[in-house]
């Protein structure tokens, strides 16, 4: 059994009113990458600050590598936590050029040296040593941050929105790079970002946060296949609900009768619809219009609007091509339905024939 | 320039209590910090609180003194000598702030040295000029007497003369703020302005003058407490306002309640100045959208075409009044004393004393100055925000005020203390903290916590970071903020006149001696030598600025 890098139990923080987090339950493996992911104001920054101990929970406790550093009566203060931290604005010490910057966090001795030029080595940044941080790019001193907080081998790494701040163009890149740089050094990391994107390019793990709670924690696959809840299925991917009523064996809905499995029946739900698993064909008495179709280069991304009035999106190749206002049939292909329970019956209820 | 700390004084105090909100509930600020800036804060409230004590302390004759047709003369005489110099500070200094900043005025550059130098002039020399210059016995009517055998000019004592002394000298506060309002302004929206057909007079009026108000504001805030506060002018050109009325009763009389009954009604008209600007400053928020750039972007300039000869008679006049009678006054009975026979040897012994007791003042306002920061910056909350009120409020307490309180503190409860420098850094300390917080503060505001914190998780404790990363950072604006007060506190007078150790003559107090006794030619070289040495700092607090914006 690999051993823990940090567990938290019951961790509570609040501002005032606000609570920022709220019992918060999380373990994470030495090794893995975890992403906090959550909109803005969801807490998942005040998380990271909890683990680094920058702020102190009002209840609940922390251990990192196997030891308590924040919990009844226990307080172990940052610089003694073993936790390298990487600052939306890298924070670097503007008066310190890059090596004293790396240095900074270095027992004194000869070490010292030899390990700045490992860690830019490791980073890609070699002859960098005598630049100040002002006289560097953004990437370069995002790397830099990021071999700085390495450095001094930190059982855990936090790096909080990290890529924000950067280019969009040149984004993707430095992800990535971090990525390898943090795979090779072996370490153990805490992403906080709003971009699910990101989220899934990153992770391991993924824990979906909102209002102080946790939601989720699962790998990127399960998240978008299987989301416990309606917050998470909109957060980690463009969804459409579809609402059905189980009769039978089957959940009856506008588009047709959909295969049901373990279903009360009688229940309304809705069915949640990922563009990728909606099938669209041309068909004169078709249950929808296309409303609009918006190409994206690799894919068309159509819109198609159901009868009701209802929304429902849909993934075609880049080559499947039809104009504005075509009758269309929908299909929906997935092994397995998602359902929630009816947000309003009154809402839910299904029109007998499609006309 | 101490218009910087006023801009921060209506931004802070008008949070509510607590902060905005986002104030957070924890870390608790740790004793090192929170126990000297208390204490900090008690030295704050002495003077006002033992005025208060002791006025009170009369009973109800007090009320009885206060209502008299006397005090109510006084009050309106002190008020409207603060309006009028407010109104005429701001109507010489916003068309010199625009022509310098937004028009084509040839050599603008030099114009806008020029007309901001009389700063470095404290407002008593100016008196002690006007007096030597246009006064009886002085230069004009020397010249007149022979060949005209003119007597008598028209009088420059009084009302006017304080108000004109007053308004040349001080105009350069509303100068530099309003110029720096100006400069905040997008171009894009006055372009826009003159884009919808609006012209250049409407968009001034309309756009510019609204953008630029509140910072305008801010000057004249600073006008209004200086005139109120103002002693030396007043004294000099003999105008009865509340400060001359407290001085003149401190020394007349040994029952001191009425002076200081009529200083707790000054620091009352004081305070009710400061709210009232900060109530029209509530009101609108001056937003310059986008980031960045705009500060590169070259404003549009006004072509000022046939106009630009007036302009330069303009600025030409006001640095004649406020710069070159100064100068020139000085000059001509520098050189009588000399060729009185009178060497630089009488001056040397104040000029050290002025520079010793402002560098204690500066050392000891930084060092109180730094935990009151920290604490206001990185712990906001409900302490905070008291101290930070306390603090601030002392803007509103004259200078003769505290020093009238501190005179009665020593010589009744401490006398250890009393007649000696630690009473008048004390003053110092009250007078120029908020300078000092002002400056420490805005260089702490660049320090991004996140820097610290970084600190902090790479292994090191917050006294090892403190050293490390905060102090390096912080540093310039130490430096600032000491050269500030040390400044301010050169030209100090009336704290210094009351509070020295007897025989403790310093530049101030001997110019002020001197001039009060009509003896010009003697006033004239410590005065030249006062403006000179607050020249350097200015000099240095000027490249400051410079390198702050950039």
């Amino acid at each position: 059994m690999t051993a823990l890098a940090i567990r938290c139990v019951g961790v509570t923080k609040r501002f005032g009113y606000t609570i920022a987090a709220s019992k918060v339950d999380l373990t994470l493996d030495q090794g893995k990458f975890l992403v906090l992911l959550g909109p803005s104001g969801c807490g998942k920054t005040t998380l990271l600050r909890l683990i680094a101990g920058f702020e102190t929970p009002d209840a609940g406790a922390i251990e990192i590598s196997g030891q308590m550093v924040v919990g009844p009566g226990v307080f172990v203060p940052p610089e003694r936590r073993r936790v390298g931290m990487v600052f939306q604005h890298y924070a670097l010490f503007p008066h310190l050029n890059v090596a004293q910057n790396i240095a900074y966090g270095l027992p004194k001795g000869e070490d010292r040296e030899r390990r700045v030029s490992e860690v830019l080595k490791l980073v890609g940044l070699v002859g960098l040593e005598g630049r100040m941080p002002h006289e560097l790019s953004g990437g370069q001193q995002q790397r830099i941050a990021l071999a700085r907080a390495l450095a001094p081998r930190p059982d855990v790494i936090l790096l909080d929105e990290p890529f924000s701040n950067l280019d969009p163009t040149m984004r993707g890149a430095v992800r990535d790079e971090v990525k390898s740089i943090l795979g090779e050094a072996g370490a153990t990391a805490v992403f906080v970002t709003h971009d699910q994107e990101e989220a899934f390019a990153l992770a391991d793990l993924v824990a979906v946060q909102r209002a102080g709670r946790i939601e989720q924690v699962a790998t990127p696959e399960q998240l978008y296949h299987h989301p416990v809840n309606r917050f998470v299925a909109t957060f980690v991917g463009q969804a459409d609900f579809l609402p059905g009523k189980v009769v039978d064996s089957a959940i009856q809905t506008e588009i047709g009768p959909l295969p049901a499995r373990d279903l009360n029946p009688g229940a309304n739900l809705d069915i949640l619809v990922r563009p990728d698993d909606v099938m669209i064909a041309p068909k004169e008495d078709g249950v929808g219009r296309i409303v609009f179709r918006r190409f994206r280069g690799g894919e068309n991304l159509y819109c198609i609007k159901l009868l009701s009035g209802r929304r429902i999106h849909s993934h075609q190749p880049a080559r499947a091509v039809y104009e504005t206002g075509t009758r269309v049939d929908i299909k929906i292909l997935t092994p397995q339905f998602i359902t929630f329970p009816s947000e309003n019956g009154r809402r839910a209820s299904v029109p007998a024939e499609p006309t | 320039m101490a218009t910087v700390d006023l801009r921060e004084l209506g931004r802070t105090v008008w949070r509510p209590l607590g902060g905005d909100g986002r104030t957070r509930t924890g870390p608790r600020p740790p004793a090192v910090l929170w126990v000297p800036a208390v204490g900090v804060s008690l030295v704050m409230l002495l003077p006002l609180a033992y005025l208060f004590i002791r006025t009170s302390g009369a009973g109800p004759e007090v009320l009885n003194l206060l209502m008299r047709p006397r005090t109510l003369q006084l009050a309106a005489q002190t008020f409207g000598l603060a309006v009028t110099v407010t109104a005429g500070a701001v109507l010489i200094a916003v068309p010199l702030a625009w022509l310098t900043v937004r028009t084509d005025l040839p050599n603008r550059r030099l114009w806008s040295i020029l007309i901001s130098l009389p700063l470095v002039i404290p407002s008593y020399v100016g008196g002690l000029v006007m007096i030597a210059a246009l006064g009886p016995r002085g230069m004009l009517q020397q010249a007149l007497s022979e060949p005209f055998g003119i007597e008598r000019l028209p009088e420059i004592y009084g009302f006017s003369g304080a108000a004109i002394t007053l308004i040349l000298f001080t105009y350069p506060y509303v100068l530099l703020s309003a110029q720096a309002g100006l400069q905040m302004i997008d171009p894009a929206l006055e372009e826009t302005s003159r884009s919808l057909g609006a012209s250049s007079w409407k968009t001034f009026r309309e756009v510019t003058l609204p953008q630029a108000q509140p910072s305008i504001a801010a000057g004249a805030l600073l006008v209004a407490l200086y005139t109120l506060s103002d002693f030396g002018v007043v004294s000099l050109l003999q105008f009865d306002s509340f400060t001359r009325a407290i001085y003149l009763q401190y020394q007349a009389s040994l029952d001191r309640t009425l002076a200081s009954a009529f200083a707790l009604v000054l620091v009352l008209v004081s305070l009710i100045v400061l709210l009232i600007e900060m109530r029209s400053r509530g009101r609108a928020m001056y937003y310059r959208v986008g980031v960045g750039s705009g500060l590169a972007q070259p404003s549009p300039s006004v072509k000022l075409r046939h106009w630009r000869w007036p302009a330069v008679v303009f600025c030409g006049l006001v640095v004649a009044m406020s710069l070159g009678m100064p100068v020139l006054v000085l000059s001509y009975w520098l050189l009588r004393d000399f060729a009185a026979g009178a060497n630089l040897q009488q001056v040397l012994l104040p000029a050290l004393n002025s520079v010793y007791a402002a560098g204690l003042g500066a050392v000891v306002s930084v060092l109180a100055a730094v935990p009151v920061a920290i604490l206001l910056v990185r712990f906001p909350g409900v302490v905070s925000a008291i101290i930070e009120r306390i603090i601030y409020s002392a803007f509103a307490l004259p200078g003769i005020v505290i020093a009238l309180a501190l005179v009665f503190f020593g010589a009744n409860f401490a006398t250890m203390i009393y007649q000696t420098m630690v009473l008048l850094v004390l003053a110092y300390l009250v007078r120029f903290l908020p300078q000092a917080v002002g400056a420490l503060r805005a260089s702490l505001l660049a320090v991004s916590p996140n820097v610290e914190e970084a600190a902090r998780s790479l292994g090191r404790t917050p006294l090892q970071v403190a050293y490390s990363v905060t102090a390096p950072l912080i540093w310039p604006g130490i430096v600032y903020g000491g050269t500030l007060v040390f400044l301010t506190t050169m030209k100090e007078l009336p704290a210094t006149l009351l509070l020295s150790p007897i025989g403790f003559k310093t530049l101030a107090t001997a110019t002020w001696s001197y001039a009060s006794g009509g003896f010009f030619a003697e006033a004239a070289a410590p005065a030249l030598l006062l403006i000179l040495v607050a020249a350097f700092p200015m000099a240095f607090l000027h490249v400051h600025e410079r390198r702050g914006v950039s």
